[in-house]
């Protein structure tokens, strides 16, 4: 995957949160975005998701521009597997339910169709058993397996994830984390946000550093983490390493 | 000391028999009283027993300019609602206005106001039909602020969630916002309809022979006041207070949901 900058602005009210960015970032499979607080991962990742669009500038996804106007913009986020930090299944709706209103509303499925996948994307991460339950009823960790059993239901072109792990504990955060491995041994592709340094070392194939809304640096995990160029990285991988 | 068992706190609740004979004794007691204060007039129950299909006709008819009201202020209100919430202004503030005169005037004079003045303008002489029509404006400006407040209660990750998955404006009202603000709204509906119910007898002002203009009729053909109002009273308590009973199992179950 090939994502090009060029000259992406982002403000928020006065604040400037992404700050010019002109890079071209090509990964094979797994890129992980890493960086301090409010330095602006989530903002990046939400513009890759065309749910915001830059105030300056453009994002070229494997030579695609994201489009700017409505319908098409529509169609991009459809095809897009997204998964939040928490909140991000609907309370109202059973875990099929949740999977099965996009590929019924948005992709044409019929509604038997829509049983099927959504149910095979279930059961292929032990989910089965809960698929008439609601979120409310769910563990959180089952809550993040079944909004990445939403996002992969709609086959999508890559997938993109803002701290999956952040609000689960340690148990619940493994068992996330291993099926963030399992999909990475398939191949596909995906970005995530992530604070959890082991996981991005170990899975990811390229690692870029956000912070003070700029890209800092973007190079392979074992050199980030071994012998990053930039001092804000290494005092960043220094502080959060620590323990 | 038998004092402490009747202060009901949190922390310590009174004991089952003691709420239940609270309920008792205050019954008999003001039952008692009634008895006393109303004995020594003479009352005239079979003249009012004459009359009884002039209640039983008025009572139902409460019920259905009541229940047709719910229906037309509920669409009328969701439309409401989503006019105030529009980014076309005009239409936004055509709404607010819309919702601020309603809510501002009392329903009394707008009942006067739109059948004296306007349908009397336009020659319409259905009471019936105005009736129920200014009752529904009238409560459509409530509901549309409720609705509202349903629609605004659901979250800014749910919405995004929605555009994340690729849902149109129209598809995250329809399977996103509503089925979660309906929930909310629910309670209040219910407490919607238990006005409506007691709202609808300022129809009586305009002859429209609902149950209030029912009894008023009852009393001035007997004039038996004492008889031709207690039935009234409770014709509508009959109907008002299982619906607020309802509304608050409902409220409860909702509670329990989120
Ligand atoms: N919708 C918004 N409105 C206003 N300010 C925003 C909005 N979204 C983000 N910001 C601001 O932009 C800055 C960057 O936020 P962002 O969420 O992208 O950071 P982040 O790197 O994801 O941080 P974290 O690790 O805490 O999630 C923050 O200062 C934040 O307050
Ligand atoms: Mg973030």
């Amino acid at each position: 995957m090939k994502v090009e900058l060029h000259g992406v602005t982002k403000r928020f009210g006065g604040q400037t949160v992404l700050n010019r960015i002109t890079s071209t970032i090509e990964f094979p499979h797994t890129l992980a975005l890493i960086g301090p607080s409010g330095g602006g991962k989530s903002t990046f990742l939400r513009l890759l998701a065309g749910l915001i669009a830059p105030d300056a500038g453009t994002i070229t996804i494997d030579g695609e521009p994201i489009p700017g106007e409505s319908p098409a913009l529509r169609r991009y986020r459809a095809r897009i597997g997204i998964v939040f930090q928490a909140f991000n299944l609907f309370p109202h709706l059973s875990a099929l339910d949740n999977i099965r209103l996009a590929l019924t509303e948005v992709h044409g499925l019929s509604p038997s169709m829509a049983t099927t996948r959504a149910m095979d994307a279930l059961a292929r991460f032990q989910l089965a058993d809960h698929a008439h339950k609601r979120p409310a009823t769910l563990s959180g960790g089952q809550r993040q397996r079944v909004a990445i059993a939403r996002a992969i239901a709609i086959q999508p072109k890559f997938l993109l994830f803002d701290e999956p792990t952040s609000s689960l504990d340690p148990e619940m955060t493994a068992e996330v984390l291993e099926l963030l491995a399992t999909l990475r041994s398939e191949n596909r592709t995906m970005i995530l946000v992530t604070h959890e340094m082991g996981f991005a070392r170990h899975t990811a194939d390229l690692v870029a550093f956000i912070s003070g809304g700029s890209i800092e640096e973007v190079d392979a995990p074992e050199r980030i983490f071994g012998e990053a160029k930039n001092p804000t990285v290494r005092n960043f991988l220094a502080r959060v390493l620590r323990y | 000391m038998i004092a402490p068992l009747f202060f009901d706190r949190p922390q310590a609740p009174s004991p089952r028999w003691v709420r239940i004979a609270t309920v008792l004794v205050l019954a008999a007691a003001l039952a008692a009283i009634c008895w006393g204060l109303l004995a020594a007039s003479t009352s005239n129950w079979s003249a009012i027993w004459r009359y009884r299909a002039v209640f039983w006709q008025g009572w139902l008819l409460t019920i259905g300019i009541s229940l047709a009201a719910l229906a037309l202020s509920t669409a009328a209100g969701v439309l409401l609602a989503l006019a105030r919430r529009s980014t076309f202004l005009p239409l936004r503030s055509l709404a607010l206005l819309y919702i601020e005169l309603i809510r501002g005037s009392p329903l009394l004079v707008q009942i006067l106001f739109f059948w004296y003045v306007v349908a009397d303008h336009f020659n319409i002489t259905d009471r019936l039909l105005v009736g129920t029509l200014v009752l529904s404006g009238f409560s459509s400006a409530y509901l549309a602020e409720m609705i509202r407040s349903g629609i605004e209660s659901v979250g800014a990750s749910q919405l995004e969630s929605a555009r994340a998955i690729g849902l149109s404006p129209f598809q995250t009202y329809r399977f996103v916002i509503f089925p979660q603000a309906i929930r909310q709204v629910l309670p209040s509906l219910a407490g919607q309809f238990a006005s409506l119910i007691k709202d609808s007898s300022l129809l009586s002002v305009i002859g429209l022979p609902e149950f209030t203009q029912g009894a008023l009729q009852v009393n001035s053909a007997t004039y038996s006041t004492l008889e031709s109002f207690v039935p009234l009273g409770i014709g509508y308590l009959i109907l008002t207070l299982p619906i607020s009973a309802l509304s608050r199992l409902l409220e409860r179950q909702f509670h329990y949901e989120s």
